[in-house]
């Protein structure tokens, strides 16, 4: 299991989730961290914890791509990290993108039309809006692109053709009135796609399901999410213990 | 040796194909000793060609300003010659309806097909027509954006119920859409260098799939045979029809038209013309080219000669 954690530091509310490698005690995680969310993303700078075969060919790949990061940025990074004020650094980011997650969730509200729906996220960077199934978002972004305004198309998050009415927002490097501005922007063309299609199947408002489109995937089980609660791995016999 | 400026980019949905385009064209103007400037179009491109004065541009955009006319428009106020078509062929074949019509008035075959604006559905009740359309056009039916390049937008409707959803894509990329008669056969493009149709190129999609038309522009999912195997009768067919378009539409330089052999019948259809055609390592012109013993550094001199020719 390979766990890209970029944004578990970035909190906002809620008990704070345990890492899968904790979880599974290092055991069949490699774990990825970055210096990228929580102090520069320039810096490029991040941090791994592999099994110990894995760590010595992941140091070959990374010798063999680069050599190594360069040692300045690393005891810049070091050193910066030694004391404690990196901690109020990133309270100061979660109290900004908490705000900024607001601002963005609060235009959703206003200018989203009822067909759409959203998460809202407890952490990280980004919230995930789908619209309904006969707005293909990637097709959509060429509408907003002419408005000056763009989002991730769904689709990019699967290998399987889904999330081809979803779409990814990112609300950290706005400014507030820009986030709102975005939005508007968004949902005045998705408000445009909604209405044309009631045009076209008679349905006026459009609130109705196109009639032979798929029914909405159910949304998934929360209770398979609930990792705060599940058992961690048992602690490691010492003979399997390769350290 | 001539100063020449390379457009390329601009902020059209084709940026990153043109800016493949533009920087092979460079790389061959500067092979053959021209003296080049690349220019990625935005805001200050009148001012960068007054202050660069070339001779000549390379137009090496797809898609809305380049292809459309209106840098060409703009070239013609400042007294720049430049390559490939004028601002009126651009025009025409910008607009597939526009150029469709060109075509169906002057007796060529182009698959039927009729043509909307957002404001008729939204203002005229153009939906209530639909059943009528589809029933004439029978499926599965073509849904486009009548301007937009690279299949961006194009959609196979097999039933009523795939049309709503089909026009609300085309419309994201354009005011009018077009509901086209889908051609069911082989895909074939005719490349037109100066007064000559080059050997004819055959998409062939890998999977039969002929309804999903990302798997065709998906690399690795559709592969390309030039000259295509038609046999005499329908090569010289396919091209003399291709020339026919160019000509009819007012290009100059060089184009690119893209046919349908439809199944059982062997007639050949129009679909569209492309002022600018795609000038990367995997497009078709320059492939065609290639197969007629032009190499691509040859076929941009001769570009570049046929707009420094006075018209």
């Amino acid at each position: 299991v390979l766990e890209d954690n970029p944004y578990g530091l970035l909190r906002y509310e809620g008990e704070p989730l345990p890492t899968l490698h904790a979880l599974d005690r290092g055991e069949f995680v490699i774990y990825l961290g970055t210096f990228s969310k929580i102090l520069s993303p320039g810096i490029r700078l991040g941090w791994t914890t592999a099994p110990a075969p894995v760590l010595e060919k992941m140091n070959l790949g990374k010798q063999g791509a680069d050599l190594c990061s360069p040692a300045f940025s690393q005891m810049f990074v070091a050193s910066y990290f030694e004391h404690d004020r990196w901690q109020d650094y990133l309270e100061s980011l979660k109290d900004l993108y908490r705000r900024r997650r607001d601002t963005m969730l609060d235009a959703l509200a206003e200018h989203f039309p009822r067909e759409a729906s959203w998460t809202r996220p407890q952490g990280g960077l980004f919230i995930w809006a789908t619209l309904p199934d006969y707005i293909d978002t990637t097709d959509l972004l060429a509408r907003a692109l002419s408005h000056n305004v763009a989002f991730v198309p769904g689709r990019a998050a699967y290998l399987d053709g889904r999330g081809a009415s979803s779409m990814r927002l990112n609300f950290s490097g706005v400014a507030d009135d820009d986030i709102r501005e975005g939005i508007r922007r968004i949902g005045e063309v998705v408000r445009e796609q909604v209405g044309l299609y009631g045009t076209l199947t008679g349905g006026g408002g459009a609130s109705s399901a196109p009639p032979d489109a798929p029914a909405r995937a159910p949304e998934p089980d929360p209770d398979l999410a609930d990792v705060l609660h599940l058992p961690p791995r048992p602690e490691p016999d010492r003979r399997s213990d390769a350290r | 040796m001539s100063r020449v400026a390379v457009l390329k980019g601009g902020g059209s949905l084709e940026r990153q194909v043109s800016l493949r385009s533009g920087a092979r064209v460079e790389d061959a103007l500067q092979r053959l000793g021209h003296d080049v400037v690349a220019i990625d179009v935005g805001g200050d491109l009148v001012a960068r060609l007054r202050r660069e004065m070339p001779d000549v541009a390379f137009v090496a955009m797809h898609g809305r300003d380049g292809e459309d006319g209106t840098v060409q428009e703009l070239l013609e106020i400042l007294g720049i010659p430049y390559t490939a078509s004028g601002v009126s062929a651009c025009m025409r074949c910008a607009d597939k309806v526009l150029s469709k019509h060109a075509m169906a008035d002057a007796g060529i075959a182009t698959p039927e097909f009729y043509s909307f604006t957002e404001t008729a559905f939204k203002e005229l009740g153009a939906a209530e027509a639909l059943g009528d359309i589809e029933e004439r056009l029978e499926f599965p039916i073509v849904v486009k954006p009548a301007d937009q390049g690279s299949a961006l937008g194009v959609r196979f409707a097999r039933s009523a119920a795939d049309v709503p959803a089909a026009l609300v894509a085309a419309f994201s990329y354009s005011h009018k859409v077009m509901l086209e008669r889908h051609v069911h056969g082989r895909e074939l493009a005719v490349s037109i260098l100066g007064d000559d149709a080059l050997p004819v190129v055959e998409a062939v999609p890998r999977e039969e799939d002929f309804y999903d038309f990302s798997a065709r522009y998906t690399i690795g999912r559709t592969s390309f045979v030039c000259p295509a195997q038609l046999g005499d009768a329908l090569t010289d067919a396919a091209q003399s029809l291709a020339l026919d378009v160019f000509r009819l539409l007012g290009c100059r330089g060089f184009a690119r038209v893209d046919l349908m052999l439809e199944e059982g019948t062997d007639q050949l259809f129009v679909l569209e013309a492309n002022a600018i055609p795609g000038l990367t390592e995997t497009s078709l012109l320059p492939m065609a080219a290639d197969a007629a013993g032009i190499g691509f550094d040859e076929l941009i001199g001769r570009i570049v000669e046929m707009a420094l020719q006075p018209a």
